[in-house]
């Protein structure tokens, strides 16, 4: 199947109107020493019904359920609403592209001003872009920020303890070409009582200080509003990488002082996809939007059936690379609009006492499992701090990879191995997940098992 | 209707919405949490009932165009169909549900998917091997730009800090350059017929001096939609001073099967699979934007890639890799979409697709060079040309004019004042997806604006089928808004109780 609608009679009818007798003598520009003369190395074709055959073959036969999925680390596995998947699968919503013409594509821009107003409610900020990415390359993005901000006399960037290795690695690689100092405060670092110790790594070359809440173990530091005045008081902003489904329950990072607001939205509606395509958010404060990359859109003026009304565009352009070329904020064209369309009516779908209540029984079933397992002798938990709905385990000695593996054979993804620390306590860890989708009975299963393996 | 109605708008306190859990179970969810983090009052989030929701989403995709309302020949963009099956396939479970920590060897179907991506996209481009981590066109750009740099690191070549851009580039070549700490040397291409001349490329060669150049940006078919046929001379120069060649794959739609970038002399290629292979441009996003390499630069790729390991398949990082440039394994579920794509079209399909994608763009250049203005129309062009409104400026007719027009009667407009080397500038890439009826309906209309333009400029300018025109962007860029902001007093119905 090849999607091309012309019958032969209206091919030759074609070639007649350009003065061709045939396809080939189309091609009469391409010189004939680069000509392919073979061909491409693919499969044959397939109709339909042999395209259903081959996909069932590598589609995961034993994909693990929903409910059987204890990890997070980023990617959740959330229930997604059927409303969602049938209203962003209307053809046209994602068969468009950016909405370069206003007149043509009001629809595509109000969600995504709708978007941009969740993005705020969730964050606490006063502005966001239109998406980003992913939670690593946002990440990049808000140090991007800083650093411009900070306008080459601030060109350090403080890692609070515990923010995601992976996101950490992404910032690494844009740090290629931006040739920032990036400190990263160790795991060790943080004492007992759940402090979060940076002030001494703060001077004037500060940019920023990222920290995750919750951070990548699961945990909450109880004191992120002082250390974000820490921060600010040695003149840096505070970037945040943010769990949004965690605004259900806890003050946002806007609240708690934070500057530059990031994260992975995933979770509002989308599915993990084997972590991808994912949602970058970013969001910041209204003095920071000339560095903010990426789209935005805007409410303003325009005739709307000949009187006076309102509409939308994309704004503020002269920041982006169409525009400054080398000068821009950043290279970003494209974005996740499709995603973000997805988290806008999830967000409406499941509302404002649905989110908070789901909010609640992610805590919950945490809360739960915990208790469960670290009843369970040789089962600890990893730091004394509260958490949201992620937290990290500590098993004896060998026993981790045994317990993962045993859950994997029984159809369950126990947790996420922590990864990229220089802790070696981690290497006995797991770190689980919980959302709406497990029940009593799936905590029960989970804590089975691990105490069989035990 | 003045103003829009946003989904806050539509709120009734105390109204629910799409029931996820049942009722039972409802924890205060408080406990537990360090009391200086937890919220007082939830989150003014609507209020609106499923039937309230979908009616408002329905609406507004009402008043939005796709590929699927009707002809879209953004030029540069590749607004082809995009089949139904392919998407019906990215939502398998055994796709959809997979958690990215999930390890390779329990996901072996989509390894092996993620390999033969891997390996088609090769061939197709002429490399010798790809990442799929990438997940836009301007991030394969960034990514390519990372290798290079790389490349001259792990030779001791730090000198060669020059990356050649033609002016006739699309934007994101200079940023994603300058993003990657090159210094861009932009040639003036526009006023030499947007074409990178081997004059031109001696010039910004002494300039900046032979063992500075890091290489060059560029993309063939040009930008005018012309196969530029100096490419291997540009090659061999470049690479006789030591330096590298970007393709920006935007423009591969009209090369499948026939030519390869590799064959021309790049090193190394980004291609964007929500234009050539067809996944959906989603309204601006998810794209996927691959880099595939030569043999000397594959140590360098972006990890994770997929590679074979015994029986099976196990992910792989480079020696050298530049590192993660986003988190994950790539745009996965457009990956599903574009090997599916390719799956479907087989070796011949898609060497058609680029056959009829030529005729389609020849068919309507033909059909319009005697009533607009057309460089080099005495040729064939390739995917796309580039026709100009400027014919008309005596009569105060301009190619936005043209465009809003076309919005006007049911098309999408063509890319507008873009490559600058055009005076007003109307690219038109009609893609091979579209029947001839509809190209036809087209031509029919742009021949009349023709006409209009000198005979009813007036009337043109008219767009009496549009509900929503004159959108004032001075104003959205002089006062900020960009987010609904919740009335002052926001306690939901439940605990104002």
């Amino acid at each position: 199947m090849t999607f091309i609608p012309h019958t032969p009679a209206q091919r030759a009818q074609m070639l007649a109107a350009i003065g061709a007798e045939k396809l080939e003598d189309l091609l009469d520009t391409i010189p004939p020493e680069l000509r392919l003369n073979r061909d491409l190395n693919v499969p044959p074709a397939l109709g339909e019904a042999g395209l259903a055959r081959a996909t069932a073959e590598l589609a995961n036969h034993n994909a693990i359920p929903l409910n059987r999925v204890f990890a997070g680390g980023g990617i959740y596995p959330h229930h997604v609403p059927a409303v969602v998947d049938e209203l962003s699968h209307r053809g046209e919503f994602y068969t468009a592209y950016t909405p370069y013409q206003p007149e043509v594509s009001q629809g595509m821009l109000q969600c995504i001003y709708e978007y941009q107003s969740y993005i705020c409610l969730l964050t606490g900020m006063e502005v966001s872009n239109a998406s980003g990415y992913d939670g690593g390359t946002v990440l990049a993005d808000a140090v991007l920020m800083a650093a411009l901000t900070g306008r080459g006399k601030r060109n350090k960037v403080i890692f609070a303890p515990n923010v995601d290795a992976q996101a950490r690695r992404v910032v690494e690689t844009y740090n290629i070409g931006m040739e920032l100092e990036l400190v990263k405060v160790a795991t060790g670092d943080a004492t007992p009582d759940g402090q979060c110790p940076i002030a001494a790594h703060l001077d004037e070359h500060t940019a920023c200080v990222v920290f995750q809440y919750p951070n990548c173990l699961g945990y909450l530091y109880a004191d992120l509003a002082q250390r974000i005045a820490e921060v600010h008081a040695a003149g840096a902003l505070a970037v945040v990488m943010f769990y949004p489904f965690a605004a259900g329950l806890l003050k946002t990072p806007g609240e708690l002082g934070a500057d530059i607001v990031c994260g992975e939205a995933q979770c509002l509606g989308n599915p993990m996809g084997f972590g991808g395509p994912l949602l970058g958010f970013l969001a910041c404060r209204e003095k920071l939007v000339r560095v903010l990359p990426g789209r935005l859109i805007g409410r303003t003026s325009c005739e709307r059936d000949g009187q006076p009304g309102e509409g939308f565009v994309m704004t503020l352009q002269a920041r982006e690379q169409h525009i400054r070329r080398e000068k821009a904020t950043s290279n970003i064209c494209s974005n996740e609009a499709l995603l973000a369309l997805r988290s806008c009516i999830y967000l409406g779908a499941v509302g404002r006492e649905g989110f908070r209540q789901l909010a609640a029984i992610c805590h919950d079933n945490a809360l739960k499992a915990q208790a469960q397992l670290t009843a369970l002798d040789g089962v600890s938990a990893c730091r004394d701090q509260q958490f949201f709905n992620e937290f990290t385990l500590k098993f004896p000695s060998g026993k981790r990879d045994e317990i993962y593996d045993a859950a994997l054979a029984q159809g369950m993804l126990a947790g996420i191995k922590p990864c990229g620390c220089a802790d070696p306590e981690l290497k006995n860890c797991l770190t689980f997940a919980f959302t709406e989708v497990h029940t009593d009975e799936d905590i029960a299963a989970l804590t089975a098992l691990v105490k069989e393996v035990l | 209707m003045p103003a829009p109605t946003l989904i806050f708008d539509r709120s009734q306190p105390g109204r629910r919405g799409t029931q996820v859990r049942s009722a039972g179970h409802q924890p205060d969810g408080t406990a537990g949490l360090p009391a200086q983090l937890v919220r007082a009052d939830s989150l003014p989030l609507p209020e609106v009932d499923e039937t309230t929701l979908v009616r408002h989403y329905v609406k507004l995709s009402q008043i939005n165009y796709g590929v699927d309302t009707g002809f879209y020949p953004l030029g540069s963009c590749t607004m082809k169909y995009n089949p139904k099956v392919t998407e019906a396939t990215s939502m398998l479970p055994g796709f959809a549900n997979i958690h990215p920590t999930q390890p390779a060897a329990t996901v072996p179907g989509l390894m092996r998917l993620i390999y033969e991506l891997q390996v088609w996209l090769s061939d197709i481009c002429g490399m010798a091997a790809t990442s799929l981590q990438p997940a836009a066109g301007a991030q394969g750009e960034f990514a390519g730009m990372l290798v290079f740099r790389k490349y001259f690191e792990q030779r001791g070549e730090t000198a060669r800090r020059v990356m050649i851009v033609p002016d006739s580039a699309h934007g994101t070549n200079p940023a994603s350059a300058h993003l990657s700490g090159f210094e861009v040397a932009e040639v003036d291409c526009v006023n030499h017929g947007g074409v990178m001349t081997l004059e031109l490329l001696e010039d910004v060669i002494s300039t900046h001096g032979a063992d500075r150049i890091a290489g060059i940006m560029l993309t063939n078919p040009s930008t005018l939609g012309i196969f530029e046929k100096n490419i291997v001379a540009v090659a061999e120069r470049l690479h006789d001073v030591g330096a590298q060649l970007y393709y920006d794959g935007a423009n591969l739609n009209a090369l499948l099967g026939l030519t390869r970038p590799g064959d021309m002399g790049f090193d190394l290629v980004h291609l964007n699979l929500h234009k050539t292979f067809s996944t959906p441009h989603g309204g601006g996003g998810p794209g996927s934007g691959p880099i595939g390499v030569r043999e000397h630069l594959a140590e360098f790729l972006p990890y994770p890639l997929a590679a074979r390991s015994g029986d099976g398949y196990a992910w792989h990082k480079p020696e050298h890799s530049i590192g993660r440039i986003k988190l994950h394994h790539g745009q996965f579920l457009v990956l599903v979409r574009a090997w599916a794509y390719i799956r479907m079209l087989g070796p011949d399909g898609l060497r058609r697709v680029a056959e009829h994608a030529i005729l389609n763009a020849n068919y309507v250049q033909a059909k319009l060079k005697h009533a607009y203005q057309i460089p080099y129309a005495d040729r064939h062009c390739m995917h796309e040309f580039v026709a100009s409104a400027d014919g008309f400026k005596d009569y105060d007719i301009h190619a936005k004019d043209i465009a809003k027009a076309l919005l006007n009667d049911g098309f999408h407009a063509p890319t507008c004042y873009f490559p600058l080397i055009v005076h007003e500038a109307l690219m038109i890439e009609p893609t091979e997806t579209e029947s001839l009826e509809t190209l036809d309906k087209f031509i029919a209309a742009m021949l009349r604006y023709a006409e209009l333009a000198k005979t009813d400029p007036e009337q043109l300018k008219r767009l009496e089928n549009l509900a929503v025109t004159h959108l004032d962007e001075t104003q959205a860029a002089r006062q900020l808004n960009a987010r609904w902001i919740p009335p002052a007093n926001t306690a939901s119905a439940a605990e104002a109780k």
